[in-house]
């Protein structure tokens, strides 16, 4: 009889959902994705998630996990946490035009990041006067990996300490 | 399974909207597609993936479908890589 209520506890914990938070990458005001000035963004045709209008220069990982992308450029990155999430960070819009102008990267591409942990430096001053939009989107790109995205933060928010939104992961049952 | 390589030449590269684009067009055919720029290869279907390679323009890469409908799906993203994938 034990023995069964054990199992059952066991299996019950199995089961509990999988949450994972993305954190705010730069300090500033947290945007809906529909606040995003590019269609792309806006329309979450890159993937569902939420934005930050930097007021700091350090972009900083949202989550734990593999850096599997430093974009050359300096102005974006994508971090593949261990629970198979894809995240891709953006900054700003048309920033790929500046060729590395103003991003100096302080990770390399493959790096194992914490969240918190500095990716991207950016000279805020000399890119707000060149950057169409600084507005920074922060995407999961692989939608068949979650089961449900929640909203977190609205207004001001600190990076590497507020949650921006919340992942539910969705189980591969057939996986393992 | 068939390939063929294509030169990129929209106007800054395979970054977020290109990709994007790219993607969703791979995501559209049952088959698998991937994506070779010289030693390289990615699932043409994720983003990440495809950012990864940071092709740059004038870059050549190989576009290569194997199952249902890859003579399809190898055409349709061949003829979007060749129309400059959004930004000609």
């Amino acid at each position: 009889m034990f023995w069964n209520r054990r199992k059952t506890r066991v299996v019950e914990q199995e089961s509990a959902p999988v949450w994972v938070e993305v954190l705010a990458p730069f300090s500033g005001r947290a945007l809906t994705l529909a606040d995003v000035p590019d269609p792309v963004f806006a329309q979450k045709m890159v993937g569902d998630g939420a934005a930050v209008d930097p007021a700091s220069d350090t972009l900083v990982a949202p989550v734990s996990g593999t850096l599997t992308n430093l974009f050359p450029t300096g102005h974006a990155a994508g971090i593949t946490t261990d629970e198979g999430l894809e995240i891709l960070i953006h900054i700003g819009m048309d920033t790929v035009e500046l060729k590395g102008e103003g991003f100096t990267p302080v990770a390399r591409q493959g790096d194992r990041v914490t969240a918190g942990q500095p990716i991207i430096r950016m000279d805020l001053e000399r890119l707000r006067s060149v950057a169409k939009s600084l507005v920074t989107p922060v995407v999961l790109t692989n939608p068949a990996r979650v089961a449900a995205l929640e909203p977190v933060a609205s207004g001001d928010v600190v990076a590497g300490r507020d949650v921006l939104f919340r992942v539910q992961v969705r189980r591969e049952a057939d996986e393992r | 399974m068939v390939e063929q390589t294509v030169t990129l030449n929209n106007r800054s590269g395979l970054h977020a909207r290109p990709a994007t684009l790219l993607v969703r067009e791979a995501g559209k055919h049952p088959c698998n597609v991937w994506i070779r720029k010289g030693d390289k290869e990615v699932d043409a279907k994720s983003i990440l993936g495809v950012m990864s390679l940071a092709v740059g323009r004038g870059e050549t890469i190989t576009v290569r479908a194997d199952g249902s409908g890859e003579e399809a799906a190898l055409k349709a993203l061949v003829e979007l890589i060749e129309s400059g994938l959004g930004e000609a």
